[in-house]
């Protein structure tokens, strides 16, 4: 298997674990709907973050796509249920689960979403915004510390969209953010569309964002297209990524310089090119704004 | 209001079986109150508005989850009555597990009792079969086992062995020809089986989910094979106890005939090395 390189280690443990984000490239999100033309050896840009809970205990067709494709491609699991801001006890058994299948495709690092899925036994299947409260925050980072010492590796939180806010909040979004990573150690994924999709639904500046997020704990960018739904972006991944947010991102690059980045399509999913398309404008654009930031 | 009670009342608005507006309506204006509270809206769009985009989101994405995973309980019963059954089986059954997956997993039983499956009470019997075809497709992975595995098994060993079947293997029941009605396609009401028809559902060697008819005895003897009972109980089932000779030495040709055969379609496992 390909092995990322680069990423400062901790210690000298046996298991070694990255403190640091390797660069990987620029990549796509792997989808049923591309396996044959990657399979076919279509290309697929340079790395590929496989959805964790399509292959956790599962076996068959989706499992043997993964390993084939983890064959010729380094990789990410990017989670959407571990729920790291809820309130009901983590589930165990989704980390064994999460924690066998990193074993088998050896990610370059796991990620999921800084939020919440779901209370008293119960999940929603989406990712629910925080109250961004220092309960909430004390919540996050011990139940990060939990993960990574479970998973033995660093976790990679994502910022997600979000369509109601919180008047009990008592901090921003962006401040929320940065202090679960500089208190916890996580890494972030810094979704570019979803600041934009919620600076729009929310009324802030998404270049806010920017200056409060701690640049060394940024270990990887989003990129997608949301829809509208009356006033509301909704992210939906479902239409190319937007001029506003491709521009966004050319901050984001100035700012945090060199992080792997990733396009999202998971509704109406158009041909691997169109994808494609879209991650050769993330890489051009990091490549441009990289050599003027690097004389 | 502490960070879980926060969490309470957002899930319970936005899984209530009414929009959040009309939740917040009919608990009165304490809830609504509580609502403008905690929860942020503006000229745009107020709290509860933005809430009910989540209430939203949350029943499509089921709805549409459990149309893939029953698309042809689905089709059958048309787009409205759908979303009428996934409406009640939500408020019974909502998600409890990590994975999308899971999500249907109560449905054929909750078919069964719901005015949707009364109407047409073989409807249940195909969401049945369609679950243990998804359980199948996504079950992990297993070797089966090779026919050359049996060479030197000593006779002697033979009415203890025990055998397995890979992972997703299930029997599904039903009155109607629910095989036959497979391979039609329609959503016309299947035919009438001759007595209860068996189907052995399994995902064979090319991960492909397959079913099959099983006749007469055999069922009874699949059921102990992949239940791991010792192959002379295997035989039983296709001769019982305190027949002759020659009815056992028959039966015996008979279970041999049908091990033979799951091994050939890639269902039997052998769970230790025989010897």
């Amino acid at each position: 298997m390909r092995r990322p390189e680069g990423g400062e280690r901790r210690g000298d443990r046996s298991e070694e674990v990255l403190t640091r984000a390797p660069f990987l490239g620029h990549g796509l999100g792997l989808r049923r709907e591309h396996y044959a033309a990657i399979l076919a050896g279509e290309p697929a840009g340079d790395w590929l973050e496989a959805i964790s809970e399509n292959y956790m205990g599962v076996g068959g067709r989706a499992r043997a796509v993964l390993l084939a494709v983890r064959e010729r491609y380094p990789m990410t699991l990017h989670g959407v249920s571990l729920g790291i801001g809820g309130t009901d006890p983590i589930d165990e058994g989704y980390l064994d689960a999460l924690k066998a299948l990193a074993a088998e495709v050896e990610p370059a690092w796991v990620s999921d979403h800084l939020c919440w899925t779901g209370v008293g036994g119960r999940t929603s299947h989406d990712l629910l915004p925080l109250p961004y409260t220092e309960e909430s925050l004390a919540n996050v980072v011990s139940r990060v510390a939990h993960v990574q010492e479970r998973l033995g590796r660093i976790l990679v939180l994502e910022n997600v969209s979000s369509y109601v806010g919180y008047r009990v909040s008592t901090m921003p979004e962006w401040e929320f953010v940065a202090e679960v990573a500089r208190r916890s150690g996580c890494g972030l994924l810094f979704d570019v569309n979803n600041v934009f999709v919620s600076a729009t639904n929310h009324g802030f500046d998404p270049r806010t964002w920017l200056a409060a997020i701690p640049t060394e704990s940024v270990w990887q960018f989003h990129l997608a297209g949301p829809s509208e739904m009356g006033p509301l972006l909704v992210d939906t991944h479902d239409h190319p990524v937007r001029p506003e947010v491709w521009e966004l991102y050319r901050e984001a690059v100035r700012r945090f310089g060199e992080a792997s980045s990733l396009v999202e399509w998971d509704d109406h999913i158009p041909e691997l090119a169109v994808v494609r398309a879209e991650r050769d404008k993330a890489a051009a654009i990091a490549r441009e704004i990289l050599a003027e930031v690097r004389p | 209001m502490n960070l879980r009670e926060v969490q309470e009342l957002f899930f319970g608005l936005i899984t209530a079986p009414e929009s959040v507006p009309k939740t917040l309506e009919a608990r009165g204006e304490t809830a609504r109150e509580a609502v403008e509270r905690i929860f942020a809206g503006d000229e745009r769009m107020r709290s509860e508005e933005r809430l009910d985009a989540y209430a939203n989101m949350y029943f499509f994405r089921l709805r549409d989850v459990l149309a893939e995973d029953f698309e042809r309980t689905a089709a059958v019963l048309g787009e409205a009555r759908w979303h009428n059954l996934v409406t009640d089986y939500l408020l019974v059954h909502p998600p409890a597990r990590w994975s999308l997956r899971w999500a249907g997993e109560a449905l054929p039983a909750f078919l069964r009792g719901h005015a949707c499956g009364a109407e047409g009470p073989w409807l249940a019997d195909v969401a049945a079969l369609e679950w243990a075809r998804n359980e199948a497709f996504q079950a992990v992975d297993a070797d089966a086992m090779h026919v050359d595995e049996l060479v030197d098994v000593h006779p002697e060993s033979w009415p203890t062995l025990t055998f397995g079947a890979v992972p997703g293997t299930a029997l599904t029941s039903s009155g109607w020809d629910l095989a036959g009605w497979w391979i039609g396609g329609g959503t016309e009401p299947p035919a009438e089986a001759a007595g209860s028809q068996v189907l052995l559902v399994w995902r064979d060697a090319a991960d492909d989910v397959r079913h099959e008819v099983l006749r007469g005895e055999e069922t009874e003897a699949v059921r102990r094979l992949i239940a791991g009972a010792p192959f002379a109980e295997v035989c039983e089932a296709f001769a019982p106890e305190g027949t002759g000779e020659a009815e056992a030495e028959e039966a015996g040709r008979k279970a041999v005939e049908l091990l033979l055969r799951l091994i050939e379609l890639g269902i039997a496992t052998l769970p230790e090395t025989p010897r």
